[in-house]
This record gives structure tokens, C-alpha cells and sequence, in this order.
């Protein structure tokens, strides 16, 4: 999906699935097409299983910067430091260009 | 651009900035709570989720494992070069000067037409505010 993202976007969905659309967004559900995909979209990127792992492995970090004592100036240069690397990266894009 | 409030129903979409999103994931602080709000569909760009992984492995010593199975994990939507490539230019010319890095998040946004603006605390993004909305953190929560 993200590849069309910002084109239009051919979505092959069986009859049935389409009359649920139409019928969502005629019921006043949803305002339009364009908002009940924002949610379906939402629904995915938040599905229980992706924060459960996401909540465990940042638990994991925070931990890691409280026991350190790492203030939010150190993040900025830890930041800085890797833009670094990507800005040498993007040299590298417009010398090839 | 559609100027849209968090409280809205429909989902804002926002392009994430590396800086706010790796203090999301490092500090349990208002940029977490954005994240984790579920009110936003989140995309960047694969030079983002780079810098990320450059950070979780490198500064915080994850795992290369975990450090994967944590980006695969975030709710947020990832482009590559070829989605943004043709908005390039023009970024450059916006923001190159001040800060070559920002140049896909601008290409990015350049490339979206329906999206609600850039997230992030990085104060170069000022010199596009008169094209694209900047979030700053407190307007999010």
C-alpha cells in the first residue's frame, strides 16, 4: 500500500467487502472511503500483537537509558552522530545522480 | 493540507522525524505517549528506520534480533528511496542548505499529498513551515 501512497490506488476487493464499505460509509460510520482506510491502516499498524513486542523492547531500553543516566542531551548527540553518517550517504546520492 | 486536531476522528497521517521518534522509544515521555496514542498513522522514510537501527544497535547495544524484531514492531508506515526519489530536488533546494539529513523527510512530504504535517524537534524544519504544518510535541498530546 505505501508504494501508491499519494497516487491513486486500485484495491481488488471481493463484492462483498466493497457493499460493507458502501454501506459504513452511507450509515454515517464513516465519512468518507478515505477515512474508514485511515482506520483500517490504524487498526494494522496498532494490532495488540506489534505493541505488546514494541511495549517489551522499549521497556528494555528505557531501562537501559534510566540505569545509565542518559539525559535527553546525550540522545541529541547520539542523533547527531548518526545524521552524520546520513548526510555522507546523501553525498553519495547526488555525486551518483 | 488539511489543518486537523488530534481530537478529530479521522487519523491524522505524520511524518516522523528520527530525533522525536528515537526519544519515543528511549524515554517513557510525552513523545511515547505519542506514539503509543494510536490518534496518528505515522510514515518516514527508510533513511529514518536506518538511522534507528544504526541507534538501537550502535548507542544502545540491542541485538541485532531485537533491534529488527522493534522496527518491525513500530505502527508506522515505511517509503523507500524510489517512492521519494522524484521529489529530491526540490527538497534539496528547501532544506539542503541547512541540513542535508532532513532532505527525505522533505522529499517525503513533498511526495504525500494528503498528509497533516512533520513531527519533529528539529528547529531546520522551520525554514518549510510556510509549506507543511511542524508538529511539535505538546501539540500532539
Amino acid at each position: 500500500m505505501v508504494s501508491y501512497m499519494g497516487q491513486k490506488l486500485l484495491l481488488n476487493l471481493p463484492d462483498k467487502d466493497l457493499e460493507k464499505i458502501e454501506l459504513l460509509v452511507n450509515s454515517g460510520e464513516y465519512t468518507t472511503k478515505t477515512e474508514l482506510i485511515r482506520f483500517a491502516v490504524k487498526q494494522f499498524l496498532y494490532s495488540q500483537e506489534r505493541m505488546k513486542t514494541l511495549e517489551e523492547l522499549t521497556e528494555k531500553l528505557q531501562k537501559q537509558v534510566r540505569t545509565n543516566n542518559i539525559r535527553k542531551g546525550d540522545i541529541k548527540k547520539e542523533v547527531n552522530e548518526v545524521k552524520k553518517e546520513t548526510k555522507k550517504m546523501i553525498e553519495k546520492i547526488r555525486k551518483c545522480k | 493540507m488539511e489543518e486537523t486536531t488530534p481530537g478529530n476522528r479521522k487519523p491524522m497521517i505524520l511524518l516522523i522525524d528520527t530525533n522525536v521518534l528515537y526519544s519515543a522509544l528511549v524515554y517513557k515521555g510525552l513523545e511515547n505517549r505519542v506514539l503509543f496514542s494510536e490518534n496518528y498513522i505515522f510514515i518516514t522514510t527508510e533513511f529514518t528506520i536506518m538511522e534507528i537501527f544504526k541507534l538501537l544497535r550502535i548507542k544502545r547495544g540491542l541485538s541485532r534480533n531485537d533491534a529488527l524484531t522493534l522496527i518491525k514492531s513500530l505502527p508506522i508506515l515505511m517509503v523507500n528511496y524510489e517512492f521519494i526519489k522524484n521529489k529530491w530536488n526540490e527538497a534539496n533546494e528547501l532544506i539542503g542548505y541547512r541540513d542535508r539529513s532532513d532532505i527525505p523527510l522533505v522529499a517525503l512530504a513533498l511526495s504525500i499529498k494528503d498528509h497533516d504535517g512533520i513531527w519533529s524537534s528539529d528547529s531546520d524544519f522551520i525554514v518549510i513551515r510556510h509549506k507543511f504544518k511542524i508538529w511539535k510535541t505538546r501539540e500532539l498530546i
